[in-house]
């Protein structure tokens, strides 16, 4: 995840004090000033500065758009970053279609792949799009990728160890139009197109394949440090964000938009309509990403007229209905993610005590979803008991997984743990009291006398999340088990707890605030190789061999059974705390903007379907 | 043994004479006198006693449960039950405003001792001492001022979980610097003073000219920044509260609370932001008040009004 750097974040006591006195001055007077009745949807028309026909979209606050080469490393593996990457560089396969999760292949660079060798080939055609330059896509763009990714791959976030390009035996060029992947074994089709071809982006050879931006572009990436040089060359380019608007680089595009402004101090990114583009114009001339420093300030330029498409946080939702009767549409963004807590399985305090599956199964005891969605979340999400996401009607949810293997109950919890060796201590928590690894015992690792007790790291400012982390602070007290809680901002929790696994982590449980993560973006079936699988960055460094098997079987049998088998295990298995998923955002748009609805299924806005009523 | 002379023994008395008027030993009647003259102290200092016993004393009288969250009285108006509603996670807010005071109360005071003690011991050393030693001793108050705030406090939330004293070790930390600088100015002057040079004269050794000549003229003064010590440790302690940098949960204090009730602002939960705010603004306002006051009385020219 991106580590944010605060611009000329130098702040001396009296400064601060200062700007945090009156910033909070500041917002209590604002709670007492009346509601603004301005007309929502003003982008229609010119505003200062928002060009004629450009929609405006709030980003969450905090987040901003800051990369756009669609090779992303750790630090930089972000949806909003690779969703307007992607409107410049279309993906080989289109991840999501309206509110399915499944690909979109009426909006893809290519046509449906075709297997054979008994599902060890895959021979795809691109589609005929040219780039912006009027230059055709070809498979030397493709290949242009493959040796980028393949030659730097552990620099690449979304590359996964054994998987692409790991999985295949070789890179065939057919022609300039279709191309055939071997693979070193047969794979589910349906695994290999959903997660591992939805990873490839042709891009721009005949402009980026050089190694500083005065050379000539030549063929570099045939060689592997060629290519590594290139790619280099491409990382530090697309960190540049004050050259953004002005980077010769990133105006070849094949997509539908192209870059048109970057403003480096507020992240405002303007992106302007590809005229040359391929598949379907978008009606809009351009859109525009918005970065709010807070809620309030994005939920102000909503009543002032400036932003089209924002959202409030769940926890404002009584002021949905003041926002209808001022010219907005509200609608709840319901995404394909999952919702958990990652247990701190590499940390040498804590390892010890969430390695064991009864005290993991106690703890899932302790989550009480209903009353979470019933108060907190306020019916705004969907109850979550595996690693795949439980939307309604979702093909890939098991029968099992859509029940709770482990409803709230503090007795069945206790019990549980009374019963592997723990007793009641002078404290009033849990002591272990029967060390040892006996089916009675309290577990490897866990000292005679030792208190039941685990840090829990979490977000802080939402109180969407720290109602649930307190809530179940509160149940797991009346268990025994002492949860102590450590609330952090939001980039101290990417800092920390973004680079543990590997650790060693000083946290027991880590939630993040938006947190709610795919399949690796851009995956479409939930198999959760990048999650739960081997060398896992966000699953707290969990390992099983059986969970590993039951992922790589889901890769190479077709059908579902095996989709089932995994999420069936990892449930049991509470490999995370599992915590109701909420939705994306609450959407807030302006009446004159159409075509946004559905919503995308992965969050993604879909700027190329929107319009204004009345305009162009 | 021969007698003192005349003229000496003139000198002693002169000197005694002159130390007393530099050193006033205030009469306890003045004091009080030039305090209850002032009709805002006299308030600020009512306002203050009023808020420590609601902090201190209300627990004691008005039981609430602010160990438990229970999500079912999540956000709660006020009623004969909560006679101030309920937070957003279903505590008594009343009662949480009760116990949010007792931390931030205890930062200030802490802070305002602390700094100042620490703030005078080396700022007079440093002032009265001079040379490379001086020197020494204000660069490091100069390179620690440097270090930004908000870092410093970002850094150790991450590595530990604050706690009240960690809060006011931090705080402390960083509000001495100023202190130390402010006495180390007063004691460059005061030393050159005849008085003291006087007394050196006379044999006194810097230990006895430290602590009977020089600490004594800083005293006011210090007083008085010390004061506003207390009313800044607890705007910063609100402040750190409201960034989410406060202590963790079940513990709290006014900045959080109040960081809540901005997160419901538009919600119309009003009971979760004014009281908070109010709170803060009234005992920030009463110390500083205090303070002034405190000078007042310190400064024997203005006491003479």
């Amino acid at each position: 995840m991106k580590r944010r750097i605060v611009k000329g974040a130098r702040f001396h006591l009296a400064s601060f004090k200062a700007v945090s006195l009156f910033g909070a001055l500041g917002l209590v007077l604002a709670s007492c000033s009346s509601s603004s009745s301005a007309s929502a949807g003003s982008s229609a028309k010119a505003t200062s500065s928002t060009p004629p026909n450009y929609a405006t979209f709030a980003l969450h606050s905090g987040d901003t758009y800051s990369w756009v080469l669609p090779l992303p490393n750790q630090a930089n593996y972000e949806p909003w970053d690779q969703n307007a990457e992607y409107g410049m560089y279309r993906p080989l396969y289109v991840a999501g279609n309206g509110s399915q999760p499944v690909i979109n292949f009426g909006a893809s660079m290519a046509n449906p792949p075709t297997y054979t060798n008994n599902n060890q080939s895959v021979t795809i055609t691109l589609k005929p799009y040219k780039w912006s330059d009027g230059r055709s896509v070809t498979t030397r763009d493709v290949e242009f990728f493959w040796n980028l990714y393949k030659n730097n791959k552990s620099q690449i976030a979304t590359y996964v160890p054994g998987n692409f390009p790991d999985n295949v035996s070789s890179f065939v060029i057919n022609s300039p139009t279709s191309f055939t992947l071997n693979l070193k074994s047969p794979v589910n089709p349906t695994w290999f197109t959903d997660n591992q071809l939805t990873d490839i982006v042709p891009l721009p050879q005949h402009v980026w394949d050089k190694t500083s931006l005065t050379q000539k572009v030549g063929n570099y990436d045939l060689t592997t440090s060629g290519a590594q040089t290139v790619f280099k060359f491409l990382t530090k380019e697309s960190s540049q964000v004050s050259t953004y608007a002005t980077n010769p680089l990133w105006k070849v595009v094949d997509g539908p938009w192209k870059l048109q402004a970057y403003n480096p101090t507020t992240a405002r990114t303007v992106f302007a309509r590809n005229a040359n583009f391929s598949g379907a114009i978008p009606k809009l001339s351009g859109y525009v990403l918005e970065s709010y420093p807070s809620q309030t300030a994005e939920l102000d330029a909503l009543r002032s007229g400036s932003l089209d498409y924002g959202y409030i946080p769940i926890s404002d939702y009584h002021i949905a209905s003041t926002l209808k009767s001022q010219g907005f549409t509200i609608a709840p963004w319901v995404t394909d993610y999952v919702q958990w807590a990652e247990l701190g399985y590499t940390s040498p305090k804590y390892g010890p005590l969430v390695k064991q599956l009864y005290i993991r199964q106690a703890l899932q005891h302790l989550v009480n979803e209903p009353l979470y969605m019933s108060t907190v979340l306020h019916s705004y999400g969907q109850y979550t008991y595996g690693p795949v996401p439980n939307i309604p009607g979702s093909p890939y949810v098991s029968p099992q997984e859509q029940s709770n293997p482990y409803p709230y109950s503090v007795t069945q919890a206790k019990s549980a743990l009374e019963s592997h060796g723990w007793k009641t201590g002078s404290s009033g928590y849990l002591v272990c009291s029967s060390p040892g690894t006996g089916g009675s015992n309290c577990g490897a690792g866990i000292k005679p006398g030792q208190k039941l007790a685990l840090s829990f790291m979490y977000q802080t400012g939402t109180p969407t999340l720290s109602g649930q982390v307190q809530s179940f602070a509160t149940a797991a007290k009346a268990a025994g088990v002492d949860i102590i809680l450590n609330p952090q901002s939001q980039s101290t929790m990417f800092s920390v707890g973004g680079v543990c696994p590997p650790g060693p982590c000083n946290w027991g449980i880590i939630l993040y605030r938006t947190f709610l993560w795919n399949y690796g973006q851009g995956d479409v079936l939930p198999t959760g190789g990048q999650i739960f699988g081997k060398g896992n960055y966000w699953g707290g460094g969990y390992y099983d061999p059986v969970a590993q098997q039951l992922i790589n079987t889901t890769h190479t049998q077709p059908g579902l059974q095996s989709l089932f088998a995994y999420e069936n295990y990892v449930s049991q298995q509470v490999a995370a705390l599992w915590f109701p998923t909420w939705d994306w955002q609450i959407s807030v748009v302006s009446n004159k903007l159409k075509g946004w609805n559905p919503q995308q299924i992965f969050g993604n806005p879909q700027p190329s379907r929107w319009y204004f009523s009345g305009g162009a | 043994m021969a007698t003192p002379a005349p003229l000496e023994n003139e000198q002693v008395q002169t000197f005694q004479k002159l130390n007393t008027t530099l050193h006033p030993r205030k009469n306890s009647t003045s004091v009080i006198d030039v305090f209850s003259s002032n009709k805002l102290a006299v308030g600020s200092v009512l306002i203050l006693m009023l808020v420590f016993a609601f902090a201190f004393l209300g627990p004691l009288i008005y039981h609430s449960d602010q160990a438990s969250t229970n999500l079912a009285l999540e956000n709660l108006p006020p009623s004969s039950r909560h006679i101030l509603g309920t937070s957003p996670t279903g505590k008594d807010e009343l009662g949480r405003l009760m116990v949010g005071g007792q931390s931030t109360l205890e930062v200030g005071l802490a802070v305002g001792l602390l700094s100042t003690t620490f703030g005078l011991v080396w700022g007079t050393i440093a002032g009265y001492i001079g040379g490379a030693v001086d020197a020494l001793m204000m660069r490091i108050v100069d390179a620690m001022l440097s270090i930004p705030f908000l870092f410093f406090v970002v850094l150790l939330a991450a590595i530990v979980t604050p706690t009240v004293p960690l809060i006011i070790f931090v705080i402390s930390a960083v509000s001495w610097l100023s202190t130390a600088r402010l006495v180390r100015g007063e004691t460059l002057k005061i030393k050159t003073y005849d008085y003291v040079i006087a007394a050196k004269g006379f044999g006194s050794n810097n230990r006895h000219l430290i602590k009977r000549h020089i600490s004594p003229n800083v005293l006011g003064t210090l007083i008085v920044n010390g004061t506003l010590k207390v009313a800044d440790a607890i705007l910063i302690f609100a402040s750190l509260g409201y960034l989410g940098l406060g202590v963790a949960p079940p513990a709290t204090n006014w900045g959080t609370i109040l960081a809540a009730g901005v997160n419901n602002i538009f919600n119309g939960y009003w009971w979760q932001l004014w009281p908070a705010a109010v709170l803060i603004i009234l005992t920030v306002l009463s110390v500083n008040v205090l303070g002034d006051a405190v000078r007042d009385v310190f400064e024997r020219r203005l006491a003479r009004r």
